[in-house]
């Protein structure tokens, strides 16, 4: 059994007239222990879907049809204090930009012990303290700076706090949205060893967002790319990222955005135009108006997300006929 | 003119800058940069590639006249930047330009975007009837693929997505026809499908005004694409400039080798040959005696700490324009 | 297909913004601060007109002094038999006047202090600010009774000593926008054009701080009210002319207030209090339009 399944999942902001469709109609698994990546440019509904997991989606969005199952049980059906335990003993959240999210007059252990304190009612203060220094250690960070205020530490030093707050009550998936983006490209390395071998020690499941499909490449096991609120590809790491492989016109593209260090040293390839205003109704591929390779049926009907082989789909007319000359 | 001078010429470039001590009594001096040299020639790119902490934005700063400088010069032309007045320097500035890294706070949300143009246009005095302000401003417009001119120029800037922001800098700053631009991370802040459209155009225009080009990124991969030649700075330092291609292929100073071997890539990749450094750039307050690679040097501990490394400061040296500061460079 | 990349049409028509009155009238309480302004205004301009207050007009014998409302004097009479409507109504136009003037000075010497000390920092900044300080904890009216009573009682001087007393709340708040404005990339841009201070300061600077410059003056205006007819209650106005503070004093010296004269005293006092609450109404609409903070809490 899957620790997590997202099926048909839309979700909309704004309410009446003026709603968007943010996340439309998608699906998403993860399995025990996988490493799996959501891809795609801002504003293409990755956080979005991610957020509806632990059901942390801010008041003017709401779910309006599919399911969110965690460990086969619905999470619509919660009440409010299963959901509080879902949330950082099942799902913990590392969320964008939280690196500047740290209190800056509390100290780091103390901010470590606090979910600890609230979810695990019982625990003494001397006993989530000492758990928090060894999570400090598990992230590569000595105890003894436990005592720090997190002025005290660079950004990648922080991230690792995250990290370590995140694992605090010892879920079974984190998500971590961008979590390195603001990071040196070391700092990102080091942020990624950290990911995999946590993953391994701490029996992780991780959902890991990212615009950069360079970082997905190297880290994930599985990939979804979302592009304008539905999935575009979902595959193994090898199937979308392998080369030649991306069956989606715009996986191809976004791939091709990025210069690659083992190959010819050519220009980058962009994608021109802008993705569709999501608040006007959407015919056909969302992604036909940029897209070179467009026929007819792609400006009329909406392809759906299918199987081309046991792992790999796609939403694309042409898959299949274009991956020639992709 | 010598017509084998380069268009940008920097020597010895210091910049300092004070900051509280980290036990919050008393003032540090921070060495941000720490004796750079550099040289442009006309049509010609270089990358500065560096971490946060490293001092390239603070090199381009200082070129840009924009910081103090401590020490040493930088010559555009010929001209040393540094001995003019105010009133010298202002009107200098029309050879020397910028693209900011964010394109939501380097234009002025309040103009339009005529009026940015334009008021680039007017400071340089290079037109002085609004009539012909206008007309090349609607010009340079076209020039950076905004169209309809008339209409982008009647929007606000903050009314624009950021690749158009960005187009509408390039526009104000290449109407100019500068000799020098400064482009400080000018796509980092893009999304990825948009990076392409606006390197390409930044290339095209400096291409045919043979405009000389810094081009300050944190990503190596893309400063190998973009530029001819890459200057790779840790701590205020140029430790390994070399043609891109070369500092790819062949990088010889061991920070260059680590960064290299952990730039991510877009396919699946094994991560056997990666070297990931443990720490981070120590602050420019307190720079390590000798190497200042070497707290953090694989090669160091590898070599069995040699005693070179913490008592002498390598000088960057050449070998076929391949430049490294390391003692132990290419063993 | 490089070609693509070269050109960007953009599309048309972003959504047009509503123009600041149109917004003001949005906001319900601005709307009411709005209407109240108007009527004050039209009262002070239009009233002096049509209703002539005529200072020598004192009244014949004991019986015409301190007469309750009647068809000849809609407001009555005071101690000395004249009549208090078309009074009231010359006052309105002293309190504004002195309202508006000394602000006018506050909000020059404030934004001019604020821009400069924000703007250039170090210690220019430090100098400017220690000033600010000073005046801003010196006690307002006690030093304005005292330099009242020194420089004399002339218009010319309460509107210069209240101006001259009011600008450093005005210069801390400029001052802090500016610091703020001068950190966006946008500076450093127009000066690597090269572009002058004054330059970056008339085209980058004072466009932004003006709404918050604007917002803060009508506030000022209220304040700048409230101390003429603090001065002028106390006997320190000029005694040449009527404002509603200087009606308050002559209603309480003449013993009109212990003899139950309420037409004298109730009209300057709920004239002040309208004016006040009007620019204060007014004010707080145009902070809430500028501030979005403010407006997501309201």
């Amino acid at each position: 059994m899957s620790l997590l399944t997202v099926r048909d999942l839309s979700v909309q902001y704004g309410t009446v007239q003026g709603g968007v469709l943010a996340v439309d109609r998608v699906d998403l698994t993860i399995n025990r222990g996988e490493f799996v990546g959501l891809a795609g440019e801002s504003g293409c509904g990755k956080t979005t879907l991610a957020m509806s997991i632990p059901n942390l989606l801010p008041k003017y969005a709401s779910i309006v049809s599919g399911s969110v199952e965690f460990e086969g049980k619905d999470i619509a059906t919660f009440s409010e204090s299963e959901l509080n335990t879902l949330r950082w003993k099942d799902v913990s959240v590392i969320f964008q930009g939280a690196l500047n999210a740290l209190n800056p007059v509390q100290r780091i252990g103390d901010q470590i012990a606090e979910p600890i304190l609230i979810h695990e009612p019982g625990t003494s203060h001397d006993e989530a303290w000492r758990r928090a220094c060894e999570l400090l250690e598990a992230v590569g960070i000595p105890s003894a700076r436990a005592k720090s205020y997190p002025h005290e530490f660079s950004g990648g030093m922080r991230q690792r706090v995250m990290i370590a707050m995140s694992l605090a009550c010892k879920p079974k998936l984190v998500i971590a949205d961008e979590p390195i983006t603001a990071l040196d490209v070391m700092t990102q390395a080091q942020i990624l060893d950290l990911l995999r071998e946590l993953s391994t020690s701490f029996d992780l499941s991780l959902l890991l967002i990212s615009h950069d499909l360079s970082v997905l490449a190297e880290t994930c096991d599985r990939v979804q790319v979302m592009y304008a609120g539905r999935a575009a590809e979902a595959g193994t790491a090898s199937e979308v990222f392998g080369a030649g492989n991306a069956a989606h016109p715009y996986t191809r593209r976004l791939l091709n955005s990025y210069p690659n260090i083992n190959g010819e040293r050519v220009f980058i390839d962009g994608i021109p135009g802008y993705p569709p205003d999501l608040s006007q109704p959407q015919i056909g591929c969302r992604f036909a108006a940029r897209c070179s390779e467009a026929i007819d049926v792609c400006r009329t009907s909406e392809p759906d997300l299918v199987a081309i082989s046991a792992t790999h789909s796609v939403a694309c007319h042409l898959a299949g006929k274009s991956v020639t000359h992709g | 003119m010598d017509s084998n001078q380069p268009t940008l010429e920097v020597t010895n470039l210091v910049v300092e800058y004070s900051a509280k001590s980290r036990s919050g009594r008393g003032v540090e001096v921070a060495r941000a940069v720490d004796g750079v040299n550099l040289s442009i020639a006309s049509g010609e790119t270089l990358a500065i590639v560096g971490e946060s902490g490293s001092g390239k934005s603070s090199i381009a700063n200082a070129i840009m006249r924009l910081i103090d400088v401590a020490d040493g010069s930088i010559s555009l032309e010929g001209q040393n930047l540094l001995d003019l007045n105010g009133a010298q320097l202002r009107t200098a500035r029309r050879n020397f330009q910028m693209i900011f890294q964010d394109p939501f706070e380097s234009l002025d949300p309040r103009r339009t975007v005529l009026d940015t143009v334009i008021e680039s246009i007017a400071i340089a005095g290079i037109a002085s009837s609004h009539e012909d302000q206008k007309a090349l401003a609607l010009q340079a417009l076209e020039n950076v693929g905004l169209i309809p001119a008339e209409r982008v120029g009647e929007r606000y800037t903050y009314q624009l997505s950021g690749g158009q922001r960005q187009r509408v800098a390039i526009a104000a700053a290449m109407v100019l026809k500068p000799r020098l631009l400064v482009a400080d991370e000018p796509v980092s802040m893009l999304d990825v499908s948009l990076r392409a459209g606006i390197l390409r155009l930044m290339q095209q225009m400096s291409e045919q005004l043979g405009v000389a080009t810094l081009f300050i990124t944190h990503d190596l991969s893309l400063a190998w694409m973009y530029a001819d030649r890459i200057a790779v700075v840790y701590l205020g330092r140029v430790v390994e400039e070399a043609s891109a291609a070369e500092l790819i292929t062949s990088p010889q100073h061991p920070y260059t080798k680590a960064l290299v071997s952990v730039i991510p890539v877009p396919e699946v990749s094994t991560h056997d040959k990666r070297i990931v450094l443990t720490g981070e750039i120590p602050n420019p307050t307190d720079i390590p005696a000798g190497c200042r690679f070497r707290p953090r040097c694989p090669k160091f501990r590898e070599l069995g700490e040699p005693d070179v490394c913490a008592t002498l400061d390598p000088k960057l040296k050449s070998t076929d324009n391949h430049y490294v500061a390391c003692h132990f460079a290419g063993q | 297909m490089s070609e693509q990349f070269i050109s960007e049409v953009v599309a048309d028509e972003a959504p047009r913004h509503r123009n600041l009155f149109q917004q003001l009238w949005s906001d319900r309480m601005g709307r009411v601060g709005i209407i109240m302004t108007i009527v004050v205004l039209v009262a002070a301009i239009v009233g002096p007109v049509i209703w002539a207050f005529d200072s020598s007009a004192v009244g014949a014998d004991a019986s015409s002094i301190l007469q309750g409302p009647s068809s000849a004097h809609w407001l009555g009479t005071d101690e000395l038999g004249r009549d208090v409507f078309s009074q009231f109504l010359e006052g309105s136009r002293v309190s504004l006047l002195v309202g508006v003037m000394a602000t006018l000075i506050s909000t020059i010497i404030g934004a001019g202090i604020g821009i400069s000390s924000g703007y250039f920092t170090g210690r220019l900044d430090t100098t400017l600010m220690a000033v600010t300080d000073f005046f801003l904890v010196v006690p307002a009216l006690p030093l304005m009774i005292a330099m009242g009573a020194i420089f004399g009682q002339s218009l010319t001087i309460i509107i210069a000593i209240i101006g001259l007393l009011s600008w450093p709340r005005t210069a801390r708040i400029i001052r802090s926008q500016t610091l703020t404005l001068r950190e966006r990339k946008f500076v450093p841009r127009a000066r690597s054009l090269g572009a002058t201070n004054w330059r970056i300061i008339r085209t980058h600077i004072i466009p932004h701080v003006l709404p918050l410059m604007v917002a803060n003056t009508i506030l000022v205006v209220a304040g700048a009210i409230l101390s003429e007819a603090t001065l002028a209650f106390i006997g320190l106005g000029d005694p040449n002319r009527i404002s509603w503070g200087s009606m308050l004093h002559f209603a309480f010296s003449s013993g009109a207030v212990g003899r139950g004269a309420w037409w004298y005293f109730m009209p300057p006092g709920i004239g002040i209090l309208i004016i006040v609450l009007a620019f204060t109404l007014v004010g707080h609409a145009f902070d809430r339009i500028n501030n979005p903070r403010l407006r997501d809490a309201a």
